[in-house]
């Protein structure tokens, strides 16, 4: 059994302090006075006359009654636990602990947190909720529940290297007007706001910033790091760059080391692109993790190691047929990801049509034996709309545009469900007239083609906190291709934060490395109206109108029991 | 533990002084009231002329008329009315009710009967003492004599705490003492639930002329005036022990109040129909006063 808002210990406390407040009320409960009189005779007389109690009868002592009455109400009241209105343009408070990057000190986070849960005490419960934001905005108390909760909920949270999820949280909440009339909106941390970000606030909301910044605004932070392919043109081989910025009163940047798979590269292999750009040439694409790790203590230490898993590149290989089209043959063997081997294929490329396909193959095969230019067989579970679209990114609309005859050529695409990949392409593609083969994005269309039967996925080349992923095949080196990134891990999808991501289509890709907006704005911090900073604290102990309705009833039942003592009352 | 009255207590010599005044006051104003000397319905050797009739053998020689023998020759003899000292029996209750609280009603009760056998005995009557609960006790048969009078103090002063109140009883036990017809004088707080109903035949039963004495305190009629009568009371009767819970209002004060009216309605009514007496004596003012009052008026 757990109990939510207290310990255990609490509320066995809690248990006895009841049985305790019970014993006295038993001692305090109503007793008959013994009292001796000569005789009983009238008194029994008086009980045997007593009429019978009636539900209607002349209502009497009516100053008694409102008094009762009085004494209920304010219990009442203080049940439903009023709250003032005292300032008319506050009713609701959203309080917001920032636990992203910015106030990722633990001492600053821990005095931010209590700075919130000393506040939430003093704000009715029922107008206030609770947020805890990093990478994502949590939802840490609704209107209603007990402040206690709170305390439970943020008990384990911590702060992470991720950017602020404020900026996202207020733009939703705009967004679904989420933001009662006369909300303040109170932040905990030292997350940076932007002043555009106030302005997107409505009218009737006020912002106030609680800073808990305590130490110094020194930093220096890895803001980006990635891999290309090797500029020298091996297949096996990439080269790797990272950026590190820093404060003017920073140490040195150069103060870092790289380290692979445990190895520290020597410092003359790493070139210095420029101020804060740094490259280191030919690494094996073997798919080991690259650390880059700064040797300072700064005042953002999330920021100070970055890591990147590098790719593993092995070259496809692919089975020519002999008769193949040369224009095919040419492109196939001039792609440095293909390596053409006699057996053992990955993909074969056939020059006719072959029936019961053992491997995924790419066909020519005569216009008169194909209904459509372009037949793909996919497997169960290929994506057929990113097929589609990459086809058509890849030059066949230039087909007909070059093409003088082109009202006479009709491009058309099919796709059908096999258990084999496939992609048989009519001939009449690489008649000369076409000019496609010609074209730069024929060896384009025969390398995805390559890829895409041999089921090679895409592999990142850069990854970085707070941006898009962006995603590296062998032909998009650096590229933003969409496509790409949603085939991988979905649209728009921008890491939140500093981890390891993984989903069905790759193994894990390594997230390590701060935005350079974290780094900066962390420098940047900004500077929020110390006269706003204090009015969170004018509404202290506003919350406590129920306890003054408690003690009010408390006094009007004292003095009940006086007068009934006083035998001034029935 | 009977509680008991020393007689320094009960008779004080202030109450002993108040006493020998209000008994010659009495003699005076009672002359033909109440308690004064009673004529006999039989003619007999007493003072006062009464008749002539004319002389049988038997006769009191003593008592033939002189003078109508020589005027008529015939002899007569005169009647008179014959004098008899009438008894005066004292029935005092000493059950616990007449000990309740600090001012007893026993104080009262035996300073009132003290006090009427001093007018009875300065008058030469007899006075008889009993004292009755749940039965009867005789304490003493008949004393005449101012003499007396002390003896029958210190009697009275024996008297200790009983229990409960059983008027039908020692009614009945007195009615089976051969005593001579006189003056019954009941002194009680009346208190007998059981006999209150039926007091009228009770006291038709009696062959005495009867007197009741009912002692009676302020707090009989206001409750109110009662410490810690109030709110959730365990009323406990002082006789039986016998518990009572009660929430007092003012409603069941009321209705008390006119169980208690009703009940001295009833002692009136059975008095009165039963051919006796009742006084109402307040047991917290002063005694004397309150008999001397009393004693004006002919009952």
């Amino acid at each position: 059994m757990t109990f939510l808002t207290l310990p255990i210990l609490a509320v066995l406390a809690g248990l006895a302090a009841i049985g305790l407040g019970l014993f006295l009320l038993q001692q305090l409960r109503a007793r008959n006075t013994p009292v001796a009189v000569p005789t009983l005779m009238f008194w029994r007389a008086s009980v045997r006359e007593a009429p019978v109690r009636v539900f209607r009868d002349r209502f009497r002592h009516i100053w008694a009654y409102l008094l009762c009455l009085l004494i209920c109400s304010l219990i009442w009241l203080a049940f439903s636990d009023p709250a003032t209105d005292s300032d008319d343009q506050i009713s609701f408070h959203v309080l917001f602990l920032d636990g992203s990057a910015h106030t990722s000190n633990p001492d600053d986070f821990e005095v931010a947190k209590q700075e919130l849960l000393t506040d939430l005490r003093d704000f009715p419960e029922h107008k206030r909720e609770v947020f805890f934001g990093n990478a994502r905005t949590l939802k840490i108390l609704t209107t209603g529940e007990h402040y206690r909760i709170a305390e439970r909920r943020l008990q384990d949270v911590t702060p992470e290297g991720s950017v602020s999820s404020l900026g996202e949280f207020i733009r939703l909440f705009n967004a679904a007007d989420r933001f009662p009339q006369g909300t303040q909106l109170i932040v905990y941390g030292n997350v940076p706001v932007d002043e555009s970000l106030l302005l997107s606030l409505p009218e009737d909301v006020s912002f106030v910033q609680n800073s808990t910044q305590t130490g110094g605004v020194e930093n220096s932070g890895i803001t980006a790091l990635g891999w290309a392919d090797s500029s020298t043109g091996n297949w096996s081989l990439v080269d790797v760059s990272f950026q590190i910025e820093s404060t003017e009163d920073a140490l040195a940047s150069t103060d870092f080391s790289v380290v692979v798979d445990g190895q520290e590269i020597a410092g003359e292999d790493i070139q210095k692109i420029d101020e804060s750009s740094y490259l280191i040439q030919d690494l094996p694409a073997n798919g080991a993790v690259l650390t880059v790790r700064l040797g300072v203590n700064d005042s953002l230490p999330v920021d100070d190691e970055a890591r990147l898993q590098l790719p593993t590149k092995r070259p496809i290989r692919v089975k020519l047929d002999e008769a193949v089209n040369e224009a095919i043959a040419l492109a196939i063997q001039a792609d440095p990801g293909i390596e053409v081997v006699d057996s053992d294929e990955q993909v074969s490329v056939q020059a006719t049509a072959v029936a019961n396909l053992e491997v995924p193959s790419l066909q020519l095969v005569a216009s008169n034996d194909l209904e459509n230019s372009i037949e793909y067989t996919y497997q169960p579970g290929d994506d057929i709309e990113s097929i589609r679209q990459r086809t058509l990114d890849l030059g066949f609309d230039r087909i007909e545009s070059s093409s003088p005859g082109s009202s006479q050529v009709e491009i058309s695409v099919e796709f059908t469900e096999g258990q084999v990949r496939s992609i048989s392409f009519a001939d009449q593609l690489l008649d000369e007239m076409l000019g496609y083969q010609d074209s730069y994005a024929f060896p384009l269309y025969i390398a995805s083609a390559i890829r895409w039967l041999a089921d090679d996925q895409a592999q990142f080349s850069y990854a970085a906190v707070g941006r898009p992923l962006i995603a590296q095949n062998r032909l998009d080196s650096l590229s933003l291709s969409e496509p790409f990134t949603d085939q991988v891990l979905g649209a728009n999808f921008i890491p939140p934060r500093a981890e390891t991501l993984s989903d069905e289509l790759t193994d894990s890709l390594e997230v390590a490395l701060l935005s350079p907006k974290v780094t900066n704005q962390f420098i940047e911090q900004v500077e929020v109206d110390s006269e706003e900073q204090e009015t969170g604290v004018v509404f202290a102990g506003l919350g406590s109108i129920g306890l003054w309705l408690t003690l009010l009833a408390m006094a009007f039942l004292a003095f009940e029991w006086y007068l009934y003592r006083r035998r001034l009352m029935p | 533990m009977a509680r008991q009255l020393s007689f320094g207590e009960l008779f004080d010599p202030d109450f002993l002084n108040a006493l020998e005044a209000f008994t010659l006051r009495a003699r005076r104003v009672t002359h033909g009231g109440f308690i004064a000397n009673q004529n006999s319905p039989s003619l007999g050797s007493g003072i006062e002329f009464q008749d002539f009739k004319a002389y049988v053998p038997g006769d009191d020689i003593r008592a033939i008329d002189v003078n109508i023998y020589q005027r008529l020759g015939k002899l007569f003899i005169r009647l008179f009315e014959e004098q008899r000292n009438l008894p005066l029996y004292l029935l005092i209750d000493q059950s616990a009710s007449m000990y309740f609280d600090d001012s007893a009603r026993i104080v009262a009760g035996l300073r009132s009967a003290l006090a009427l056998a001093s007018i009875s005995l300065s008058q030469h009557d007899s006075v008889g003492i009993y004292s009755f609960t749940d039965r009867l006790t005789t304490l003493a048969k008949s004393r005449t004599g101012k003499h007396n009078l002390l003896p029958i103090a210190r009697l009275l002063a024996e008297l200790h705490e009983g229990t409960t109140t059983n008027l039908s009883t020692s009614f009945q036990s007195l009615s089976q003492q051969k005593l001579r017809q006189g003056l019954l004088i009941v002194i009680s707080d009346f208190f007998d639930e059981e006999v209150i109903d039926n007091l009228t035949q009770e006291l038709r039963n009696l062959r005495h002329r009867v007197i009741l004495l009912q002692l009676v305190k302020n707090e009989d009629t206001d409750p109110t005036m009662v410490d810690d009568l109030q709110g959730d009371v365990q009323l406990l009767d002082c006789e039986t022990n016998v518990g009572l819970d009660l929430s007092i209002d003012p409603a069941l004060l009321n209705r008390y109040r006119s169980a208690y009216r009703e009940f001295t309605q009833k002692l009136t009514r059975s008095a009165a129909s039963s051919n006796a007496g009742l006084l109402v004596v307040n047991a917290e003012e002063d005694i004397l006063t309150q008999l001397g009052s009393l004693f004006q008026y002919p009952i």
